[in-house]
């Protein structure tokens, strides 16, 4: 007897075992089900199988989670209740854009984003006075300051941001000083056309003086579906570096996202993944749900 | 965040504390890594709790946090090739016999007298040699006994994947266990001729199939 010769009589009920096994048939066909097993050995055998291994495992008991571990989980959710509240407003097609195809660059991908996108993020942290913007130092407070006062202003000290999946791996790119923002259910969407696609997870801003140290950093978790991925997106402004032009980013950044059908978003938006790091050059496709 | 959602959090979610430790000691193998998966995923639930739909499972929704965390934390790219590997080297040691069964030990009742013996460290090891993403359907349908259903939604893939990996899974764990009672002299080895049963189940098969002709 081979898996042939199972395959070649019993076509009918093979897709059914499996089913059978598992109590997931409706009342016919488990009885169809049955009356081949009676008459048919090899698919009695693989039931059988499936069937100890199944009453073999639910008969083992559970292992019970350490007290320790519930309470180290219940120390965390305090922490997580204690983060300042933040805000965010949905605006921006232009932000939605940047967001979706955050969205859209995929698993572990890491990815380079204009810093005009970051500026923006930023922008609306700062308004809503999560970190005010006078305490910065450096550059990117007065980044911020002007981008508060006259958005379409270039000159903004804003280097190149970098995105990365995971956090980790821009970690050096964050403030000493992170001032933790809370997200949470009072969270407003980030994106105003993809909601939900993106969660701020947390927000490291600048706290210690310095050139080199006024960068800023936003954390956001992919949705999926209204579920956490795991995956993250790491935004991170480093003031101080260069002057761009925060118009032309604005500008190139529009016409990278503008409208384009999902098959050349790719390559309109001409992120680089981040090889400097060590990590992998192009953005794995993502998944199809 | 708002007192209600931490204590909905706490009465729904966190119960499910032990279903998620004992998926995450098996993906993990290691109670160390488990209790920081575990964590994790609860962190991450606790965070994304305004998305739980209330009405729907709460062990699916936990479930598929606890997967994700679990890939992200500890496989990123290689994880797809690593498992295929691994399933490689396994399955060729197996042969069609272990597709088919053993033509010995086909009835369910000695086999259930059989487990019963079979430590439940032994169990335990076996399910951690199975490749993962068999390994972690199993876990799902019969240490927790989830519906194919809510399986697929956790591991985000069709049904029918969900099923073959259920299969394969329990397969090699069959197959694992069945040596190691054959090495404790527990059971018998499979004697490589059917016995009397097996003519007599052909025999009627075929007879019906000309009957049917």
């Amino acid at each position: 007897m081979s898996l042939q010769d199972i395959r070649s009589e019993c076509s009918d009920t093979a897709g059914l075992l499996q089913p059978y096994v598992d109590g997931e048939l409706a009342s016919a066909e488990q009885e169809r089900v049955a009356e081949h097993l009676e008459c048919c050995r090899p698919c009695r055998h693989a039931v059988s199988e499936q069937q100890w291994v199944r009453s073999t495992l639910r008969a083992v008991k559970r292992d019970a989670a350490p007290a320790s571990l519930r309470a180290r989980i219940l120390a965390e959710l305090d922490g997580v209740d204690r983060e300042a509240v933040a805000a965010i407003p949905p605006r921006a097609r232009l932000w939605s854009r940047v967001v979706s195809a955050l969205a859209d660059a995929g698993r572990g991908a890491m990815i380079m984003v204009p810093a005009g996108a970051v500026a923006v993020g930023l922008f609306f942290v700062a308004r809503e006075g999560l970190a005010p913007a006078q305490t910065m130092p450096g550059g990117l407070g007065s980044a911020l300051t002007q981008i508060r006062e006259e958005p379409a202003t270039p000159a903004v000290a804003a280097a190149p941001a970098v995105a990365a999946a995971p956090a980790v791996a821009a970690a050096p790119a964050v403030a000493a000083a992170p001032a933790p923002a809370r997200p949470g259910a009072s969270l407003p969407p980030v994106a105003g056309s993809a909601p939900g696609d993106l969660q701020l997870v947390r927000a490291d801003l600048p706290g210690a003086p310095g050139p080199k140290e006024s960068s800023a950093g936003l954390r956001y978790e992919i949705v999926r579906g209204g579920l956490p991925t795991g995956q993250h997106v790491m935004l991170v402004l480093e003031g101080g570096q260069t002057s761009n032009d925060f118009a032309g980013l604005l500008e190139l950044i529009d016409r990278k996202f503008d409208q384009k059908p999902d098959h050349e978003r790719d390559h309109k938006f001409e992120y680089r993944t981040a090889d400097h790091q060590g990590r992998e050059r192009n953005p794995q496709p993502t998944a199809a749900p | 965040m708002e007192v209600t959602a931490r204590h909905e959090f706490e009465s729904t979610a966190l119960p499910q504390i032990d279903a998620l430790y004992g998926a995450a000691l098996r993906l993990t193998r290691n109670p160390a890594e488990a209790d920081d998966l575990v964590q994790d995923a609860f962190v991450r639930a606790y965070r994304f709790w305004h998305t739980f739909k209330s009405g729907t499972s709460i062990r699916a929704w936990l479930f598929t946090i606890l997967r994700n965390t679990f890939i992200n934390r500890y496989h990123r790219a290689n994880r797809t090739r690593h498992a295929n590997a691994e399933l490689e080297a396994q399955l060729p040691a197996l042969g069609v016999e272990a597709a088919v069964g053993h033509p010995t030990s086909g009835m369910p009742s000695p086999e259930v007298a059989l487990a019963a013996r079979i430590t439940r460290e032994r169990i335990m090891t076996a399910l951690e040699s199975v490749p993962e993403d068999y390994r972690m359907a199993v876990i799902l349908a019969d240490l927790e006994g989830l519906a194919y259903k809510e399986i697929a939604e956790i591991m985000d893939c069709p049904i029918g994947t969900v099923m073959s990996r259920i299969f394969r899974g329990r397969r090699l764990l069959h197959k694992l266990l069945h040596d190691h009672a054959v090495e404790l002299g527990l059971a018998q080895a499979p004697s490589p001729a059917g016995g009397d049963a097996g003519d007599n189940t052909v025999h009627i098969q075929d007879y019906r199939r000309r009957g049917r002709a």
